[in-house]
């Protein structure tokens, strides 16, 4: 590496240090921190749970807790992995970091809505973490009526409303990307000169911004039905259970997407640095993924096969769902492009994002089973849709939000990570996680149920592997707390760009001050501007 | 469009939206025709008092994509219970 | 004026994109109750049919114009600051305040004849019969509708009060009165809503 490590001792981190500082700071960097420290607790929260029900399945009828306490941790597990890890994972931390520096803004639009957003954040995930733990909740994270309104004991309401409000610090967070990127894009940066992880980044918060409310009103209504004991979806007044299902997929499964489509922004910006080439395909995968922002409130009746609705309504769902993994493949294709002829790098940003698409791809393409109607039938409810999802949420969207942290860590704390160390994480998570999640596809295609604190001894191997495994994977996701905190006083100093990425986020000095740019930059060249392989090869 | 006498136009208009609303519902017994009349009442608001043609093409694909997803949302929901055919809706009495 | 902005222009104008973009949310929360609204009427006509019966048609309409007069005069006052009169943009604010406290009073009069009336969904519901579980589920909705569209009107209300007091402040001139403009958005939006409202709940399953 030729380029001299001058590092600048003032930056955003050094700026002023008081605890008011940081708490009230409208600036998108350190408001970035705040959500990656909360992050972080939620997701190894939901981690505790999860391994404590690998540990339970190690028997077949249950090795550590009761039934009824399964039911709470596959439920805290659900809750708190969905709504406040998965779906604000990226944009809230790494998004809200990075869309200044790409846009080649000072800030986000909104500076001040985005620390409200994170109080919100902090608020709804306290409330309704209090919640699981005092008394906790058994319904699992889908909340379905009758079951959470009228049978369990669960504090369905104090977690409904945790939910609700942190549901408006989504909303608030997508109206601010929405707007930054239509209004603060540096002069010269057309649509088209946008790197792909702002469009991502748009289209995650298209359904921030349209699906969320749906939610919120579904839990206002929930909530009262859970309160009064009377409600729209009571049957003993001839109300309809399935309008719950219908309103909750409105947005749980757009939610999917807002999941998994800062993923698959990571994944264009990682694999055009680390082979150093241009991207296959830049018009597609923009516009696939409004494509997939749009197409994926057209589907949720998928969800809802064997409910009892109509032959009619689960037909077109289901030619919809087909539907939506188009832009998906139409992505992944892309990506094959951009590593072909490329100067693949392995560093560990890339093992990750190299492990999302392996991983992605499985998830995907199981996905088609059970959005087929037959296929369904035999598979729903089993742990063949548990390994699906989290083949897409786990594999897909942890490993590249993975890839991210350790992409822009440098950028973001002026630090280099140890390398050997995150690769061997990589490769770790890699082989935990398969280890855990294949036997489960298995399980579920033989007729394992989800959701059973028991199943019958034939199932024990696999279950056993696949406890194996998530202890592999809880050890892989461990280690990166250590060796990135230990780097953030020991690394080596990074310079502005140590990956020689293009972007604008490399051309200011790392870490940024609070302004970002001491002059505002001005785009003169599309994103992704690696010389060409043929150009490379004439000049060898 | 500024000024004071588009915006009494406007305001009268509404009333007599609503009054028309009234009207064709109590009188001629139309009352599905009410949600029309609800729906030119929004609209005369949106375009007098919120000045949606003044807004920048920004805030017009916004307020569009709102109505849009609405549209999904009501079509592909409602396509469910509209063509159900297995439906027995049993309303009892109380519940308690 | 924020350092990301190049000039107050483009702040105020990102301003108002950002409330248009709040507002098509809105427009999804409330989408949520019409679509329930739909779903339920066409499981239960005769329910629906005999709760709208018993709604309380006199009230509404008035409620209607109250509040069609209310989104009026905010945006005269918002005419006035653009000509620079501050005064008659504070006196329009508390015409719209006084008519959105004229409609939440109606509203809570409302609301108590419903209740003296047995028109609470639950083991004493007035309604009884065949029809009654239908009719229940309209009260339901009628309920969290109206309950939720009050508190767009009190934050609305909070809202031009915001405004009164700054452009009593001075802070508001021929040239600059973003705010003003924003919270019109809210406030006719909230409008919009109890339009749509309107006829779902007093007249349209008639
Ligand atoms: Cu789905």
């Amino acid at each position: 590496m030729s380029v001299t490590v001058d590092t600048p001792r003032v930056s955003y981190l050094t700026e002023e240090n008081t605890i008011g500082s940081w708490l009230l700071t409208t600036d998108h960097k350190r408001i970035a921190l705040l959500y990656f420290a909360s992050i972080t607790g939620f997701f190894f929260l939901g981690g505790i749970a999860a391994a404590l029900m690998r540990i339970n399945l190690l028997t077949p009828t249950g090795a550590i807790v009761s039934h009824e306490m399964y039911n709470r941790l596959f439920t805290m597990h659900g809750v708190v992995m969905v709504w406040f890890f998965l779906v604000p994972a990226i944009p809230v931390t790494l998004g809200n970091f990075i869309v200044p520096l790409m846009l080649g803004a000072r800030d986000l639009a909104f500076p001040k809505l985005n620390l409200v957003s994170w109080y919100l954040f902090m608020t709804g995930g306290l409330f309704a973490t209090y919640s699981l733990f005092a008394g906790g909740l058994d319904t699992g994270w889908t909340f379905y009526t009758p079951l959470s309104t009228d049978y369990t004991k669960g504090h369905v309401v104090a977690v409904a409303i945790g939910i609700f409000i942190s549901g408006f610090s989504s909303i608030a967070t997508g109206v601010n990307f929405i707007v930054s990127i239509h209004r603060l894009r540096a002069p010269g940066m057309g649509w088209y000169r946008m790197p792909l992880m702002l469009w991502s980044l748009y289209a995650t918060s298209v359904i921030y911004v349209l699906a969320t409310p749906v939610l919120a009103m579904t839990l206002i209504l929930l909530g009262f039905e859970t309160v009064f004991h009377v409600g729209i979806f009571d049957q003993r007044l001839g109300g309809d259970p399935l309008l719950f299902q219908h309103l909750f997929w409105f947005y749980s499964h757009p939610a999917v997407y807002i999941m998994i489509l800062p993923g698959f922004g990571v994944m264009s910006e990682v694999l055009t640095t680390f082979s150093q080439k241009g991207i296959f395909g830049y018009k597609f995968i923009a516009w696939s993924s409004v494509a997939i922002a749009v197409i994926s409130f057209f589907v949720w009746g998928h969800h809802m096969f064997v409910a009892g609705t109509s032959v009619y309504s689960a037909i077109t769902f289901s030619l919809l769902s087909f539907m939506v993994s188009v832009p998906s493949a139409i992505k992944v294709f892309n990506w094959l492009g951009t590593l072909h002829k490329g100067y693949i790098k392995f560093d560990a940003p890339m093992l990750y994002a190299l492990g999302f698409l392996g991983l992605f791809t499985i998830g995907g393409l199981t996905g088609l089973f059970v959005a087929a109607l037959g296929a369904d039938v035999h598979l729903t409810q089993t742990y063949f849709v548990v390994a699906h999802f989290h083949y897409i949420m786990v594999g897909g969207m942890v490993s590249a939000f993975f890839a991210g942290l350790h992409y822009w860590w440098p950028k973001i704390t002026g630090r280099l990570y140890p390398e050997m160390w995150a690769r061997a994480a990589a490769f770790l998570i890699f082989f935990g996680f398969n280890l855990t999640f294949f036997p489960q596809f298995i399980l579920g295609y033989l007729g394992m149920p989800r959701r059973y604190a028991a199943y019958p001894p034939e199932f024990q191997v696999l279950n056993v592997l696949s406890s194996a495994g998530s202890t592999i994977l809880a050890v892989a996701y461990l280690m990166p707390v250590f060796y990135l905190g230990y780097s953030l006083r020991h690394g080596a100093r990074s310079p502005s760009n140590p990956w020689h990425a293009t972007g604008l986020e490399w051309k200011t000095q790392s870490p940024p001050r609070t302004e970002n740019f001491p002059i505002i930059p001005i785009v003169t060249e599309p994103p992704y501007n690696y010389p060409r392989p043929e150009d490379r090869t004439r000049a060898a | 469009m500024s000024g004071w006498p588009p915006l009494l136009v406007a305001w009268i208009g509404l009333l007599v939206l609503l009054a028309l609303e009234l009207g064709s519902a109590l009188l001629l017994h139309l009352p599905a025709t009410a949600s029309l009349f609800g729906m030119a009442q929004a609209a005369i608001v949106v375009i007098a008092f919120m000045r949606i043609r003044r807004g920048s093409p920004l805030m017009h694909i916004f307020g569009a994509a709102g109505l849009f997803w609405l549209i999904v949302l009501l079509a592909l929901g409602n396509l469910d219970p509209l063509t159900r055919t297995d439906l027995i809706v049993q309303t009892t009495g109380n519940p308690r | 004026m924020h350092f990301q902005y190049s000039s107050a222009e483009h702040q105020a104008e990102s301003a108002m994109s950002g409330m248009w973009l709040f507002l098509a949310q809105e427009i999804l929360f409330f989408g949520a109750l019409v679509f329930v609204w739909v779903y339920c009427c066409y499981q239960h006509p005769a329910g629906f049919r005999l709760a709208t019966q018993h709604a309380n048609l006199l009230i509404g309409s008035i409620n209607t114009a109250v509040l069609l007069t209310s989104s009026f005069t905010f945006t005269a006052g918002l005419l006035a600051i653009e000509r620079g009169e501050p005064r008659r943009l504070i006196q329009a604010c508390f015409a719209t305040i006084g008519l959105g406290v004229v409609f939440l009073l109606l509203k809570g009069v409302e609301w108590f004849k419903d209740v003296g009336d047995g028109l609470v969904p639950g083991a004493h519901f007035s309604l009884t019969g065949p029809d009654s579980g239908g009719a229940q589920i309209f009260y339901v909705f009628y309920y969290v509708a109206t309950v939720l569209h009050a508190l767009h009107m009190i934050i609305g209300i909070g809202l031009v009060l915001w405004i009164a007091w700054r452009a009593r402040r001075g802070d508001f001139s021929r040239a600059w009165s973003t705010p003003v403009e924003v919270v019109g958005l809210y406030w006719s939006f909230v409008d919009v809503v109890w339009l749509t409202l309107y006829p779902l709940i007093y007249l349209a399953a008639l």
